[in-house]
């Protein structure tokens, strides 16, 4: 088997050696023990894969919280994604969402807007104690509207008092009921042409009218072609 | 063995395949028929188990080796040397390509070398099967059972002198008895 190799011992008794070969020892190990130690080897082979899991965890885990830690420590950074361009969907979205909340104001406004003229015409007519029962009836309507201002749709009420005022109804007793007037007009009414008039109809009610002219002024210049309600501009002429 | 050590299972099998044959006839010449398969056996799980300890400036045969005689060694300190391999022909493989008679010689040198195996002393039986069954060097050797070379060498002249007496001796008497 080796008797080539330099080291070679002992010529001398390469017959040795040689009738070692010539017996041809070919013995083996059985088959089951063959299957055993292969599939202790497969299994030690996975085991090596699996050992290294929790440690690619680990540096994943490090790599993700430094991350965050740098994201949110470094400048001119935020965790808000950069918003797509709006669509004319998603623009009308918000106005939906105050329609769909000004329903249930309308449900309580629009009784309470059916009797206002009717008390009006009473008290022209001087019933006034028919007027003072009618009178009744509107107050609860009255003190609702207050405290519907702290809920999230008390911004929507102008819409609706907008709404009811495109139908006729008197806006000083609509102004009082859907929202107390505001000096001057909030952002979030001066971006709504209905909820900006509205404002100013409120103002006007309060007769805060130097307010209510200025509004209307700059309400003019942002929506030119937005038709503004007799009313008010007559309320509202020097 | 590199490559296994990184998971790759296909590599263990060519290693298996190139080594088994040779190792567990180093223990089948050493031990008992009875323990021959555990020896062998837990030759490989260590093996396995002790992969990364792996070097790869070290020739995996005698890294192998040197498993096999740790094995061996733990094996002669619980059973003691007494332990020897018995001459049984008959449960050796035949080769089907060889005549009847060519199989009788075989396997009646074979049974004259394992007699003659058992009756050297451990060191000299060890010595001699690594040169032959594994192919190690003189200096591998010497690694593997953990000793100098020059000594590893008069092991070497000692037991191959022996055995040739001894072969000598009853492959005359086999043959005058068969004659």
């Amino acid at each position: 088997m080796n008797s080539t190799r330099d080291d070679q011992p002992l010529p001398e008794l390469e017959e040795v050696r040689k009738a070692y070969r010539d017996a041809g020892f070919n013995d083996e190990p059985p088959a089951h023990v063959d299957a055993f130690i292969r599939a202790a080897a497969k299994r030690e082979s996975k085991r090596n894969l699996n050992d290294y899991l929790p440690s690619l965890a680990m540096a994943a885990t490090v790599v993700l919280a430094l991350g965050l830690v740098l994201r949110l420590t470094l400048p001119g950074r935020d965790l808000v994604a950069p918003t797509a361009v709006p669509t004319a969907q998603d623009a009308a979205a918000p106005r939906l969402r105050v329609q769909e909340q000004a329903a249930p104001l309308e449900d309580i406004a629009a009784p309470a807007a059916a009797i206002v003229p009717v008390a009006a015409d009473a008290a022209e007519q001087g019933l006034q104690e028919r007027a003072e029962q009618l009178e009744e009836v509107v107050a609860p309507a009255r003190a609702g509207a207050p405290a519907a201002a702290d809920t999230p749709i008390a911004a929507s009420a102008p819409t609706a008092a907008g709404a009811l005022e495109r139908e006729g109804v008197a806006s000083s007793a609509i102004g009082r009921m859907a929202a107390p007037a505001s000096v001057p007009c909030t952002t979030a009414e001066r971006s709504d042409a209905d909820l900006w008039l509205a404002c100013i109809a409120a103002q006007i009610d309060a007769e805060l009218l130097d307010a209510a002219r200025s509004e209307l002024e700059e309400f003019r210049l942002a929506f030119a072609d937005y038709p503004v309600p007799v009313n008010i501009a007559q309320a509202l002429e020097p | 063995m590199e490559r296994f050590r990184d998971g790759h299972a296909a590599s263990f099998e060519r290693l298996y395949e190139r080594h088994r044959g040779p190792l567990y006839r180093y223990f089948a010449r050493q031990a008992a028929k009875d323990n021959v398969d555990d020896l062998f056996q837990e030759t490989w799980l260590r093996l396995i188990r002790s992969k990364t300890r792996y070097q790869p400036e070290a020739p995996f045969r005698a890294y192998l080796y040197q498993i096999a005689h740790s094995v061996l060694v733990d094996h002669y300190r619980r059973h003691g040397h007494a332990s020897r391999p018995q001459a049984n022909p008959t449960l050796d493989p035949i080769d089907a390509s060889a005549g009847p008679e060519e199989n009788y010689e075989a396997g009646t040198l074979r049974c004259a070398f394992v007699a003659a195996l058992g009756s050297l002393p451990a060191e000299q039986r060890e010595a001699f099967l690594l040169h032959e069954e594994a192919g190690l060097t003189l200096e591998q050797i010497a690694e593997v059972v953990g000793t100098g070379r020059e000594t590893i060498k008069s092991r070497l002249r000692y037991g191959t002198r022996r055995l040739r007496e001894a072969l000598s001796r009853d492959l005359s008497v086999t043959t005058e008895d068969h004659a």
